[in-house]
């Protein structure tokens, strides 16, 4: 939608600059105001991607200039090297197990769930839904004692599983974002559906899920997301360095009171956004007009 | 074959009464395994002083009446959230809602830019985010040399005064738009071709049909967004922490950073869950109130049968 | 949309339910839960603990263990710790090491945590501002018994090192690594200037001089703030900042007075570095101090050791006098205090073994090889000559710099009391109020001395 574009057509024709030429200055201004603000946009990423391409040393001293020079590689491998024998490809694919399974726990339950909530009438589902609410308005730091003791009782501190498990037991926020979806959907689909014999689990399957998939590119990118970028559950129950995920072991380059690799760290911090910048870059062709407007057409 | 066992098994399933609870099973599990426990714990310890170290002891409501009545950091930093809360999640919902109308098109060039305002907020709060966050806002930073540039002389540290602090972490949230934007764009995709083209029958500018389709029809993603933001603006923590500290004079302290400060580094764990508990009571508040308003402004498609 | 109306009618009436009904229970319940969450976690699982790792080891051969060693560092300090327990792994085959280490921060909140649920590793690193905490309630084991055991050397450990981590005549954490207060000045801008500083300058030579570097160069100078410098200027006059056992203030209120009072006329003289510059250092890594962004002549860091990052961030020549003293100072105040400890754990099930670890990183010139001296100086004097030559040049200085003062140290304050963090945070904060013109240095220490001594009252309640 171009509001500025289209706004000057009425003007455009009274004035002597023809519609047509008038329309295309318009689209180089647009154009040229969008490259500028996003350049100051992704400006702080590119001043990382610059500064890992500086010498260590130097990325203080020339904050205020974004061309590194001398130009070098070698805070990748420095950094690559990782930690008393870990690498960075061990932390990287921790990150990549952890995310994934995440992601795919919350894409199992949370849309069950969401489906169950939004459409069905059950004794206490109100009460459920407001506990649910509470979940995610308590900070984390306050729940983390308690609940670490819970696992550390079940035996699971050391392993993935309470990073990943609770997730297939669905995600109060990706529920409560999926619940929005579904309430969009006009209810007589499933009424005709159900006068057709088919059961809550046929709706379900059939004509909600299809109907909510860009709710669930949505939630599968923020899914994998936070799980990427969580540190401090992370460094609860991930005791061992060999079980660090990359945004812990980020942390391990920067040392207060002995100072820190700032090149090796802007070096794997680099590295570290591109998986989610590739999964943004695949997914979002979901979320926009697509090929196929497979909107709802009621 | 009606009246067989399995028939009579799946009719029963079929129940909406028993569906929604099959439906919500995962949920039921997960609270009762992994959330009640932890959330009743932390209820209590807010009753009681604990170091974590050593056992609680059992204080009624001390920590509530030290709270209310003799911590002045304690309002300090809820006031200073809730005006980080009030003014940045509404620019933040405008910015991507902007963003993502703006660039809502499948053209190869929209493809791009979207990528382009969407990375700031991939950076997440990385140390990488601080650090140049720090740099920015700095005496010799960038932002006073453009300043130089276009001709005002400027030696303000914008992170080092009380009254400009909380602004640059408010632009740091704004900038970090991208998962607004990107629910956005999820509700933009759902709403139906058909009634935009119906609407260009009749004639309609862009600009009524954003505001007479688009807009009412983005309200239930718009709820959640509110919703969401408002819970992330009150019990903001890492922005804080990680690029002030809440300096200078706890101009920037948030509650989430003050309420880690008493739990961990004063070891004050029964105060932490105390202060915990009182967010979240404002909060739910907060969200009770829009909740109740949505009901007015919220448009949803689903008739009630 | 009715879903939306009614659920957030419950959601209201949950809320009125838990904040007024289940006040009245949860004060019922809050009995419980006094003891209950607690004692049922802590003990429980410490056993839980226990048990665990005792089933892990009985069924094994003697001697087969897995100790949990944990320390906070960057990458040099990673890699040099792990080569010094492989090390011992070689020549004590029986013995792995499970190696937890992490950033500053998370390593406390971890260290917390896992205390809380009673599954602390065996041998953790300590920190001066932790270790009164973690000792009070008997998170540490004795190493006393460990040295009389004979697991544990420390003949060639001076007292009054070991009497950093000394709590009522027994030891509960060793030093590894020595450090010294100390002021870092850029060498290259000071001869620019021609201007020279005493081995142990006064604040008033130490003002003199950096009003002349910037007289001659347009460098700016800085003065140190907060704990350190109140805490020497007290032991400058034979006193301590903090009482311990009486939970008060240890000093005399015109030490005070006098400290926010050069803090006042420094930040308005035109030699000192600007309040808002300061405001970004105190958040700033070592590497972006305006000493190693080349815009401000000296840097007062927490130790010695923190002058080898500093030297590498910045091409200009760095180095070492000692803290500056107040210029009536009636005695010696200069001290060597630990970088480092390292404690063992109260609840390890291999408290001998531990403390031979302990005994291999103080005593073993393999072990110096490995580690390098990176967390300060070792505290055995012998391995100290054993590992000096062989160190880097910036390290040279350090090691130099620490010998001056062992030659002049006194002993040190006792560790830090409950609520010293709050105190210092309480003195930063009026050091800003100050610097900002929004208080007077009177003002500011009157407030000091009730509010701090609140303060340490409360916390030792």
């Amino acid at each position: 939608m171009n509001n500025t574009k289209t706004s000057s057509g009425p003007v455009a024709k009274s004035t002597t600059m023809s519609y047509r030429t008038r329309k295309a200055i318009m689209r180089v201004v647009y154009h040229v105001v969008v490259i500028i603000i996003g350049f100051w946009m992704i400006y702080p990423l590119l001043w990382m991607v610059m500064s890992s391409f500086k010498e260590s040393g130097t990325i203080f001293t020339t904050a205020g200039s974004l061309i590194p020079s001398p130009f070098v590689t070698e805070n990748y491998p420095t950094g690559w090297k990782g930690f008393a024998g870990y690498s960075f490809s061990n932390f990287f694919k921790n990150s990549f197990v952890i995310s994934g399974l995440a992601t795919l726990g919350a894409l199992l339950s949370s849309p069950m769930i969401a489906f169950g909530f939004s459409r069905l009438h059950f004794k206490g589902r109100g009460l459920w839904f407001a506990m649910m609410m509470v979940t995610m308005m308590l900070p984390y730091q306050i729940v983390m004692i308690p609940q670490y003791i819970i696992f550390y009782r079940i035996g699971w501190v050391g392993t993935i599983l309470p990073l990943v498990l609770p997730n297939f037991f669905g995600g109060a926020f990706f529920v409560f974002l999926i619940m929005q979806f579904i309430d969009g959907i006009p209810r007589d689909l499933d009424e005709a559906a159900f006068i057709d014999g088919c059961s809550w689990y046929g709706i379900y399957v059939r004509i909600i899920l299809p109907l909510i998939v860009p709710a669930l590119v949505t939630c599968g990118i923020f899914a994998f997301m936070w799980k990427w970028d969580d540190f401090l559950a992370s460094l609860l129950y991930l005791t061992s360095p060999a079980q660090y995920t990359v945004a812990v072991a980020l942390k391990l380059f920067s040392d207060p009171s002995s100072g820190s690799d700032w090149g090796a760290m802007f070096a794997m911090a680099t590295l570290s956004v591109l998986p989610i910048m590739i999964i943004f870059i695949f997914c979002q062709k979901y979320l926009v007009e697509g090929i196929s407007t497979e909107g709802l057409k009621g | 074959m009606k009246n067989s066992q399995p028939g009579k098994i799946a009719s029963f399933l079929n129940k909406e009464g028993v569906a929604g609870y099959i439906f919500i099973l995962p949920f039921l599990i997960g609270l009762f395994a992994f959330t009640l426990i932890p959330i009743i714990i932390s209820f209590c310890l807010s009753f009681t002083r604990y170091d974590i170290l050593s056992s609680p002891s059992f204080i009624g409501l001390d920590n509530f009446i030290r709270m209310f009545t003799q911590d002045a950091t304690f309002w300090k930093s809820f006031r200073v959230t809730f005006f980080y809360a009030i003014v940045s999640v509404p620019l933040k919902l405008i910015m991507a809602l902007f963003v993502a109308m703006l660039f809502y098109r499948g053209t190869r060039a929209s493809a791009i830019y979207r990528a382009v305002y969407y990375l700031p907020s991939i950076m997440g709060s990385s140390v990488a985010v601080a650090v140049l966050w720090k740099q920015l806002f700095a005496v010799n930073g960038v932002v006073n040399s453009l300043l130089g540039k276009i001709g005002i002389h400027s030696e303000v540290g914008w992170l080092s005064r009380t009254d400009t602090a909380i602004w640059t972490l408010i632009l740091l949230s704004v900038w970090q738009f991208g998962s607004s934007m990107l629910v956005f764009l999820g509700g933009l995709k759902q709403i139906p071709a058909s009634l935009y083209e119906a609407a260009t029958v009749d004639g309609c500018g862009k600009i009524r049909q954003f505001f007479s389709i688009t807009l009412p029809m983005l309200t239930p993603v718009l709820f959640f967004n509110l919703i969401q933001q408002t819970i992330n603006a009150f019990t903001a923590f890492t922005q804080s922490f990680i690029v002030t500290n809440g300096k200078p004079l706890d101009s920037t302290l948030f509650y989430a950073v003050y309420m880690y400060r008493r739990s961990f580094e004063y070891s004050e764990m029964g105060y932490g869950a105390a202060m915990a508990w009182f967010m979240l009571f404002v909060v739910a508040l907060l969200t009770c109130l829009i909740f109740k308003s949505s009901d007015k402004w919220v448009f949803r498609n689903s008739k009630e049968g | 949309m009715k879903m939306t109306g009614k659920s957030g009618k419950v959601l209201t009436l949950l809320l009125a339910g838990a904040m007024a009904g289940s006040m009245l229970a949860g004060c019922s319940g809050g009995d419980n839960s006094s003891s209950a969450p607690a004692s049922s976690a802590a003990p429980a699982s410490s056993a839980a603990a226990s048990s665990d790792a005792g089933s892990s080891a009985a069924p094994a051969a003697e001697g087969d263990i897995t100790l949990r060693i944990a320390w906070w560092g960057n990458q040099l300090r990673n890699d040099t710790t792990n080569a010094m327990l492989a090390a011992y792994s070689e020549e004590n085959p029986g013995v792995k090491f499970e190696a937890e280490f992490i950033d500053w921060s998370g390593y406390w909140d971890r260290l917390a945590t896992q205390a809380a649920s009673g599954n602390m590793p065996d041998i953790i690193q300590q920190d001066y501002s932790y270790i009164a905490q973690y000792y009070e309630r008997n998170q540490l084991a004795n190493l006393s018994e460990q040295v009389e055991k004979g697991n544990l050397n420390l003949d060639d450990v001076s007292d009054s090192i070991l009497a950093t981590g000394m709590f009522d005549g027994n030891l509960y954490a060793l030093c590894i690594g020595m450090n010294a207060m100390c002021t870092i000045y850029d060498v290259d801008v000071f001869e620019q200037a021609g201007v020279t500083l005493p081995e142990h300058p006064t604040y008033t030579e130490l003002i003199d001089a950096q009003a002349q570097v910037f007289e001659k160069t347009g460098i700016k100078g800085s003065l140190p703030s907060g704990y350190g410098p109140v805490c020497m200027m007290a032991r400058d006059k034979g006193q301590m900042i903090y009482d311990v056992d009486n939970h008060c203030l240890g000093l005399d209120e015109s030490i005070v007075l006098e400290y926010f009072t050069r803090m006042r006329d420094a930040i308005n003289s035109d030699w000192h570095i600007s309040v808002d510059v300061m405001q970004e250092a105190s958040t700033a890594g070592l590497e972006a101090q305006p000493l190693c962004l080349q815009t401000c002549s000296t840097n007062f860091p927490g130790g010695s050791n923190q002058m080898d990052a500093m030297q590498n961030a910045t091409d200009h020549k760095l180095a070492l006098v000692m803290y500056p003293k107040s210029d009536d100072a009636a005695t010696e105040s200069m001290y060597l205090r630990p970088s480092q400890f390292f404690s063992i754990v109260e609840t390890s099930q291999y408290k001998d073994e531990a403390a031979r670890v302990i005994d291999y990183y103080t005593n073993s010139e393999k072990a110096q090889d490995c580690l390098q001296a990176e967390r300060g100086v070792p505290v055995s004097s012998k391995m100290a000559a054993y590992i000096a030559p062989k160190l880097s040049e910036n390290q040279q200085v350090i090691f130099e710099y620490i010998s001056k003062v062992e030659q002049v140290a006194v002993p040190f304050d006792p560790p830090l009391p409950n609520g010293a963090s709050e105190a210092g945070k309480l003195l930063d904060d009026l050091t800003d109020l100050v610097r900002y013109g929004e208080l007077t240095p009177e003002d500011a220490t009157s407030r000091f001395m009730t509010e701090a001594n609140d303060i340490l009252a409360k916390a030792a309640a």
